[in-house]
């Protein structure tokens, strides 16, 4: 009786109060070295508040989007509107230079789990290819502008940019970036 | 005319006086138990998902996702007729974010009390579940590059609920065929979570919760020890709507979760009072829960 008591009584305090998961990493031992990304990239962007815990997503400046892409010629900056993808909502502009992303002042995107930026030639990114998309970290906010500094040598005549759900591999939106003079 | 009236006549009053199916071997908050007597349910549900139902409803790719639990069912009388008690639960949930990490640990538990309003002709009660954050909403990891990961795969919602139900539920016996019917709908009222992944937490929107269920049992040598089931269940978010639902939790938590589902069960009894039950419940419209069919085998005893 009195075991069933002392059960009793611990069952409600772990009700009461709750209880911890334990994590596992089930990281492959390469993902481990470099937090399971590839990218070589090192800038911290400029503005915004922090959405999130970096999950090891560091962004840089060394790499270009894909050396197969063609110029883009005389234009200096590439830009585009971003759209939602996949039910979630994404709204205002990304430019992009050989010096910088600029995000502006007006972006906008729901909310969602261990959101990033990736610069990449494709279209779809899943699943992200570290040989020509550039990781530019975590999404520093769900709102208002922000910029990454960037060395490209060159542009390329059309490059996207996407909001991507690290984690769970789910586009949150998309920018296609056209050339401007 | 004549004939088939008196048919059904002789029908109306053969359904009214013959013995009637209680579904004793699963969840039944239609029928108040006795004082005495009990029923438990040990489960283990799998889920495997390489899909994911976004906040518009419509699928999306996902890395691997598994999903694996151990829930506990239970019903006790307490007064005759007027007063039940129920439990149910996740004692363990684990969850699989495959090749990046997992969660292990206690998942959310709902005690409920449920009394018994009619008896004739149908079974109608009513009870109050309450839902205690007893999982992990935000799990953590000691390794800063796995915090996201951690953080993604909550055990539990984080809050306190509230869920008045009503049960409705009716046996019939025709021939050799047993059958009961059982429809429950509660009004979730949420709360705000204490922890989420991501940003401050907001209040949980309210939500329905329904369930709509069958089970035959034919009376015949050894088959009547199987008892089928089917089901229509699910719950869908009643308050804001028009705020959307792009707000999420990624192992099917939170805030904007809703689904519809549809479900078969078999429970056969072993022996005494023990039996087994195995089954499946697959998703046919769902916002913000991985998109796969969920599989299950169950212990069960009755007192």
């Amino acid at each position: 009786m009195k075991l069933w008591n002392i059960g009793s009584v611990a069952l409600l305090l772990v009700f009461a109060g709750g209880c911890e998961a334990i994590f596992t990493d089930l990281r492959e031992p390469l993902d481990l070295v470099d937090g399971g990304h590839d990218a070589d990239l090192d800038a911290e962007p400029d503005a915004g508040t922090d959405a999130g815990t970096d999950a090891g997503t560091d962004a840089g400046t060394d790499a270009e989007p894909d050396a197969g892409t063609p110029d883009t010629g005389d234009a200096t900056t590439l830009s585009g509107p971003f759209m939602g993808l996949s039910g979630y909502n994404a709204t205002g502009t990304a430019t992009l230079s050989a010096t910088e992303l600029v995000i502006s002042d007006d972006f906008s995107v729901d909310r969602g789990p261990g959101l990033i930026l990736v610069i990449s030639p494709r279209e779809r990114l899943a699943p992200m290819d570290p040989e020509v998309d550039i990781n530019l970290g975590v999404l520093p906010s769900l709102t208002g502008g922000a910029t990454f500094p960037l060395e490209l040598s060159e542009l390329p005549e059309r490059a996207y940019v996407h909001i991507y759900c690290e984690p769970f591999g789910v586009a949150f939106g998309r920018a296609e970036l056209l050339g401007t003079e | 005319m004549m004939k088939t009236l008196k048919l059904t006549l002789v029908a109306l009053i053969a359904l009214a006086t013959l013995p009637l199916l209680t579904p004793e071997a699963a969840s039944a908050q239609a029928w108040i138990r006795e004082p005495g007597s009990a029923y438990v349910n040990l489960g283990y549900r799998f889920i495997r998902a390489d899909q994911f139902f976004g906040p518009d409803g419509e699928t999306v790719s996902l890395n691997p996702y598994r999903q694996h639990a151990l829930s506990v069912y239970g019903e006790v009388g307490i007064v005759r007729r007027w007063l039940m008690a129920t439990i149910d639960g996740e004692l363990v949930r684990r969850n699989v974010l495959v090749d990046r990490g997992a969660t292990t640990g206690l998942g959310d538990i709902r005690i409920g009390l449920f009394t018994g309003l009619v008896t004739k002709p149908v079974n109608l009660s009513f009870g109050v579940l309450v839902g205690l954050p007893t999982g992990d909403p935000l799990p953590q990891s000691d390794d800063p590059s796995q915090a996201v990961t951690a953080n993604l795969l909550p055990t539990g919602d984080g809050e306190v609920d509230i869920t008045p139900t009503l049960a409705l539920g009716h046996g019939f016996r025709w021939r050799k065929v047993d059958q009961f019917v059982q429809a429950t709908l509660g009004y979730a009222i949420r709360t705000t979570p204490r922890e989420v992944a991501i940003g401050e937490p907001v209040d949980i929107r309210d939500q329905l919760v329904y369930r709509a269920e069958t089970g035959i049992r034919i009376d015949r040598t050894f088959i009547r020890r199987f008892l089928f089931i089917v089901r229509f269940a699910g719950q869908f978010t009643v308050q804001g709507r028009d705020e959307g639902f792009s707000r999420q939790g990624v192992a099917g938590l939170g805030d904007g979760v809703e689904f519809h589902a549809f479900g078969l069960e078999t429970l056969v009894k072993v022996h005494g009072g023990f039996g087994v039950g195995f089954g499946m419940d697959s998703v046919f419209f769902a916002r913000n829960v991985p998109a796969a069919a969920a599989f299950k085998l169950s212990l069960s005893y009755e007192l």
